[in-house]
């Protein structure tokens, strides 16, 4: 058994956000993870039109945009995207730490949530999560998007507690987030 | 139709090798933290700028050339950049005020002019946090000036 050991160099990122120092914020972070093939957009609709072609292996989107927001967005790469897009893993920062707003950007399809501020340290255990615990995926009626019961990582108490609670959960139930819930999402 | 489980490939698999324990290169993350350190030089003057143009919404809403909403708006996507900002580079008295900023205009739909010095408030005291180059979390002029806000958005008679 050899220590596993991470190298992002052929891994395509795309960062959305229209402040263009947030853009250099993550893109100089990213950078310095290791990545290379990095694309940033300023707008989600650009994204939009380029995502089939950069075919990202993770994207890391803002949510409050105009004219479309981070949750439309996500929403659009998770339903009406080709099929080589539409799994890819979604991470949304949001200065919004609210349990409704986490609820409806993780209801949206996004894979994980990242605080404003960031660092690098944040960005980087998000990446890390994303590899080393992929969520299989729910299609259901009325959802299309990650596995929104966390059951495959150490929890915290209040997930865990609710997991037990929700034994004979179906696949696409999605619990509800308390403002605890929704902080224990935002820190990681 | 029933829930369907699907296990797609994932695509950040080739990126790591090996199978045992996790092994973090501490100088990878060490010359990320050193790329934010380079960048939060020139915070002071992006957020110079985002502190001119909160000014020119405020500005306008007083003047009855923008419409309250729109002020609001305004106010409020102006207010969660800096606060989405500020700490990010070290100016975590930034965040806090922009975050009371974000709280004290979210509900709202018009703005009294007690309401616009409320928010001229808190856009001289993130003005002050930069011009000072108060960084980090623990400062007493920043307490202070944060204490002084606090006060101001306390509802009356509480």
């Amino acid at each position: 058994m050899t220590a596993t050991t991470f190298n992002f160099s052929q891994i395509r990122v795309m960062i959305i956000d229209d402040n263009r120092h947030m853009r250099a914020l993550l893109f100089s972070i990213m950078r310095a993870l290791g990545f290379r093939e990095i694309k940033e957009y300023g707008d989600a609709e650009a994204a939009l039109r380029e995502i089939e072609h950069f075919g990202p292996d993770i994207v890391l989107t803002d949510w409050n945009m105009e004219p479309m927001d981070g949750i439309e967005l996500v929403k659009r790469i998770r339903n009406e995207g080709a099929e080589e897009v539409r799994y890819v893993p979604i991470v949304m920062l949001t200065g919004h730490s609210e349990a409704d707003r986490v609820r409806a950007a993780r209801d949206a399809g996004a894979n994980e949530f990242l605080a404003k501020p960031v660092s690098a340290n944040s960005i980087y255990s998000r990446i890390l999560r994303i590899v080393e615990h992929p969520r299989p995926f729910i299609k259901s009626d009325d959802y299309f998007g990650p596995d929104r019961r966390r059951h495959d990582e150490g929890p915290p108490d209040g997930m865990a507690e609710r997991r037990e609670a929700n034994g004979g959960a179906t696949a696409d139930d999605a619990p509800e987030l308390t403002e605890n819930e929704a902080a224990e999402l935002l820190a990681g | 139709m029933a829930a369907e489980t699907v296990t797609p490939p994932n695509p950040l698999a080739k990126a790591k090798a090996g199978d045992g324990p996790v092994s973090l290169d501490p100088q990878v993350l060490a010359r990320a933290e050193q790329a934010v350190e380079l960048l939060s030089d020139d915070f002071a003057d992006w957020a110079q700028k985002d502190i001119l143009a909160l000014r020119a919404a405020v500005e306008k809403g007083k003047a009855g050339t923008l419409p309250p909403e729109d002020t609001i708006a305004t106010i409020y996507k102006g207010a969660l950049e800096l606060k989405g900002q500020g700490g990010a580079f070290g100016y975590d008295f930034v965040t806090t005020i922009g975050d009371l900023l974000n709280r004290f205009v979210e509900d709202r739909t018009t703005i009294s002019k007690r309401d616009f010095q409320i928010i001229d408030a808190h856009i001289n005291a993130m003005q002050a946090v930069i011009s000072a180059d108060i960084k980090g979390s623990r400062d007493e002029t920043g307490d202070q000036i944060v204490d002084g806000l606090r006060v101001l958005t306390e509802p009356r008679g509480a």
